[in-house]
């Protein structure tokens, strides 16, 4: 009898076993490389200063956000997931850092055309080290929104206004597509998530993250960005995943155990200071300006020439994102990688799926769908504001890529079917949602702080690396995002930061050196004690361009491998063999 | 706060000039009966019933009510003016200039209307009971503009119309009376009298507003940036006590008719309105219902802070921010005329 239970029992543990292999078997299994849109309802906020009668309620517009999801190599299960995004704010992530040595396939940067006409595999390809998610922000890439009363010009332009775009709901975005892509993949649900900001993608990093480690602020009136049901998502993934704080509140150490880790290439942080410093920087005696006024032969005038960058740019003819290039480089290779995006067989090699089967890509279930208020593009509608360098730069941009996108290149059309005037198919750069952040902002006019130039956003980041470890690039030869300005523009914030020490010399023998270590106020956060000293990683790439990965792809991914496995997660780069 | 001393010092003064004819009048009393019994008109004049029925003026100065009106105008102030003098001052815009039209309204004065039966006990003494009613609504329709001048040369123009903004009182006062009389001269009587009763009220704020930006280039090509619009509403009713005090002539007209004035003061507080309330603003909807109270708001922006005081009935997180409670004060000076009919 003793052995017929024992057996019995037995085989109930084999089958246990049986049954769990078979499920852990499917778990792994079940990672698979994926593209499409996650939905994203129309969302109310409100932004305030205290007084609930003169709160500026929006109300979003339904969203459709792109995103393709790479597997990692191996093991999938068990590596993080790194979420990659571009900045702006306006630009696309599939035509920047996917197709810029980061997934499995790549542009050239050996053809200085931009790229080449084909993508080519990547031997630097992040999925060695983790699972990658893409997404592009709303109305950018291939993400598009729907709207009624899509014919009318009047509705469409004032679409593009800050019920769509501002640095905390586009961070909100972000958010919301992440814990949702999270949702339906239970094996990574739990898993770290590395937010990879590039420029813009900075400040998105900081929005994302300070909503997320401070998130019932953001919904019981303690900060100035409101949204409810924002917080309601969050603290549901919290309970998934921290199941000892089911429906309470999780502190940040706690959370930044899943978002503990940010990586930053050339990003906007405190961007106000940072273009002033960069200014500073490039002025003083022996500078660049100095140096390029030698070469051209010009001396700089800032009545005639705006600001230092628009002398480099236009005198010097140089690339403000690789000054050692000529003007127009960096431009070339986003261009280029748009291009080819807009063939059908280019999207599905580079996204890894069949991207056919993706419904919402075609015309016939985009009928309310915009992308642009103006069919024409006619950029000489919009407001030209020559100050400020980036900004016309970015016009400049978009003039360029009207010409492509008046009538879009590729096969699109052909295999989806043709849009409305109104809707396309692929933007590397929206410029109606760049000056809708900068311009056509009801909250920026009523006196809202969502101009990321402002200095609340460094703030913000100062109180995120107190719980975030974290990673910036040092490009140099980038002026738009100059490095040597970043240590300056955080040490601005003196009642935060008692000293800011920028380390240019190797520490520990590192091929790449740089640190900038934060020494915190014991009073600079009421609600974080004792941060003491914080530690940034800021390696050198001392010929690169703003998009680091580009131009030095295999020093970045070693750079971030050796980081990560320093601050907690082992990658595996030891194994990870060039293919 | 010189305003609220010289509101609590006119109320002061109608009272003791209400309590003095009061007193006047009973100290005089013993004569009257006197009078009475030798005067044959006097006999003719008091039959055991009148009814009455007056209307009349009350001066009113319901200062938590009227906050609606003082918060506004300071937030408007705070978000619009402060806001662009900061904006000026580090010259992130090169002017502004704001163009107004009318403004929010405050209740002041109020008319009332009412009759009492009064029953006579003898000729110098009559109970009563009565009923009186007064409404009162303060609406305006207008249109703020403000115009700024950015750096560059483009302009932006916000306008904030309201249509309309209004601020309303309704009051419903049953009372019981008592009334001493006294023949001065000839058919001309004066008169006493303290009555009380519940007060019961509502009262009414709502704004119904709409929002424009619009936005003009150098090349004067301008266009509609932004529009929303919304609404706020608070209703209250409440119950409080309501006690008159004053005096006044009576003169007869007719056999069976007199006419008469009445001037004295009218204590009139409720301290328990409560009541629902709704909010549109723009694509969001809410509403609620609580009782009012004065919340203090904390209002900290780039360009300065404002502490601001309104009455709500919306309390979604508790009493956060509540100050005090609401007081519906709507005691004043009245003056009444009247008709009365004997039978």
């Amino acid at each position: 009898m003793k052995r017929f239970f024992s057996g019995i029992l037995c085989l109930f543990f084999l089958g246990l076993l049986l049954s769990g292999d078979i499920e852990c078997k499917k778990d792994r299994q079940s990672i698979q490389n994926e593209a499409g849109f996650i939905t994203i309802e129309p969302i109310l906020f409100y932004f305030h200063y205290g007084s609930y009668t003169h709160r500026l309620r929006l109300q979003s517009s339904e969203a459709r956000i792109w995103y393709s999801f790479h597997a990692a190599d191996q093991d999938g299960w068990k590596k993080p997931l790194f979420v990659f995004f571009n900045g702006g704010p306006g630009s696309s992530t599939h035509s920047g850092l996917l197709s810029m040595y980061t997934s499995r396939y790549t542009l050239d940067n050996q053809i200085d055309s931009g790229g080449g006409d084909f993508f080519i595999p990547n031997p630097f390809s992040w999925t060695q080290i983790g699972n990658l998610l893409y997404i592009d922000a709303r109305q950018t890439g291939f993400s598009y929104n729907l709207m009624n009363q899509v014919r009318d010009f009047g509705a469409r332009f004032r679409e593009f206004n800050a019920q769509n775009f501002n640095p905390f709901f586009d961070g909100a975005d972000f958010i919301r597509v992440i814990l949702r892509f999270l949702a339906v993949h239970p094996q990574l649900q739990r898993n770290p998530v590395i937010i990879v900001g590039e420029s813009y993608g900075g400040a998105r990093s900081i929005n994302m993250l300070h909503i997320l480690l401070n998130y019932t602020d953001y919904g019981d009136g303690s900060e100035m960005y409101q949204d409810k049901a924002l917080v309601d998502e969050i603290q549901a993934h919290f309970n998934a995943v921290f199941a000892q704080y089911q429906n309470k509140v999780v502190p940040p150490e706690v959370i930044s155990q899943q978002f503990g880790h940010q990586i930053l290439i050339q990003p906007a942080i405190s961007t106000g200071y940072q273009a002033q410093f960069t200014d500073e920087l490039l002025l003083q005696p022996g500078g660049l300006i100095d140096q390029y006024e030698l070469e051209t032969g010009v001396a700089y005038d800032p009545n005639v020439h705006n600001d230092p960058l628009s002398f480099i740019s236009d005198v010097a003819g140089r690339d403000i994102y690789i000054h050692s290039k000529r003007r127009g480089w960096l431009d070339g290779f986003f261009m280029n990688a748009a291009r080819l995006l807009r063939y059908t067989n280019n999207l599905i090699l580079m996204t890894g799926m069949n991207v056919t089967t993706i419904n919402e890509l075609y015309a016939s279930a985009r009928s309310t769908a915009y992308r642009v208020f103006d069919p024409e593009y006619d950029l000489s509608l919009l407001p030209f504001n020559p100050a400020p360098r980036i900004q016309s730069h970015f016009l400049e941009f978009a003039r360029q890529e009207t010409q492509d996108i008046k009538a879009e290149p590729g096969d699109l059309a052909l295999v989806f079917g043709i849009l409305q005037p109104w809707d396309r198919y692929f933007l590397d750069l929206n410029y109606h949602a760049y000056w809708a952040f900068h311009v056509f902002n009801v909250a920026k006019v009523r006196g809202y702080e969502v101009d990321f130039y402002m200095a609340r956003f460094g703030r913000m980041f100062l109180k995120n690396v107190a719980h975030v470890n974290t990673f910036i690039t040092r490009a140099p030869l980038d002026l738009v995002i100059y490095p040597d300005a970043i240590p300056p523009s955080l040490a601005m914030e003196e009642d935060i930061l008692e000293s800011v020490q920028y380390v240019k010399q190797p520490l520990n023998g590192e091929e790449r050196p740089g640190y900038i270590i934060l020494e915190y106020r014991s009073s600079a956060f009421p609600d974080i004690p004792n941060i003491g000293t914080k530690i940034i990683r800021f390696p050198l790439y001392s010929v690169s361009c703003h998009a680091v990965s580009l131009t030095q792809p295999e020093e970045l991914i070693t750079d971030v491998s050796i980081w990560l496995k320093e601050n907690g997660i082992d990658v595996d780069q030891e194994n990870r063999g060039v293919k | 706060m010189k305003s609220t001393l010289k509101t609590s010092c006119s109320r002061t003064v109608c009272g003791l000039v209400s309590a003095l004819v009061f007193l006047l009048f009973l100290s005089s009393q013993p004569r009257v009966s006197l009078a009475s019994e030798t005067d044959p008109v006097s006999t003719s004049w008091y039959e055991r019933f009148q009814v009455e029925f007056y209307g009349g003026f009350t001066t009113l100065n319901p200062s938590d009510l009227n906050l609606f009106v003082d918060y506004d105008n300071r937030i408007q102030e705070f978000t619009y003016d402060s806001m662009l003098n900061y904006l000026e001052s580090i010259s992130q815009i090169l002017s502004w200039n704001k163009v107004r039209e009318e403004d929010r309204r405050k209740i002041k004065k109020a008319f009332p209307l009412g009759g009492r039966l009064k029953y006579q006990i003898k000729d110098t003494l009559a109970v009563s009971i009565g009923f009186r009613y007064f409404s009162r609504t303060r609406e305006s329709e207008f249109d703020f503009e403000y115009i700024r001048n950015e750096i560059e040369g483009d302009r932006y123009t916000e306008i904030l119309s309201y249509f309309p903004y209004s601020l309303s009182v309704n009051a419903y006062v049953p009372q019981i009376g008592i009334h001493m009389m006294k023949r001065i001269k000839g058919a001309l009587v004066l008169e006493g009298y303290l009555a009380g009763g519940p007060l019961f009220v509502e009262c009414r704020y709502f704004s119904n507003w709409s929002y424009e930006l619009h936005r003009r280039e150098v090349s004067n090509f301008e266009y509609l940036v932004f529009q929303s619009a919304g609404a706020l509403d608070e209703e209250g009713t409440g119950t409080g006590i309501a006690i008159d005090l004053g005096g006044r002539m009576n003169y007869p007209l007719l056999k069976n008719m007199g006419i008469f004035l009445e001037a004295g003061y009218a204590y009139q507080v409720v301290r328990n309105v409560s009541g629902p309330g709704s909010e549109l603003n723009g694509p969001f909807s809410e509403s609620w219902a609580g009782r009012w109270a004065i919340k203090q708001e904390q209002i900290n922006a780039p360009w300065g802070e404002l502490e601001a005081e309104l009455p709500t009935g919306y309390w979604p997180s508790g009493s956060s921010g509540r100050m005090r409670n609401f007081k519906l004060d709507l005691s004043g000076f009245q003056l009444r005329l009247g008709l009365s009919f004997q039978f």
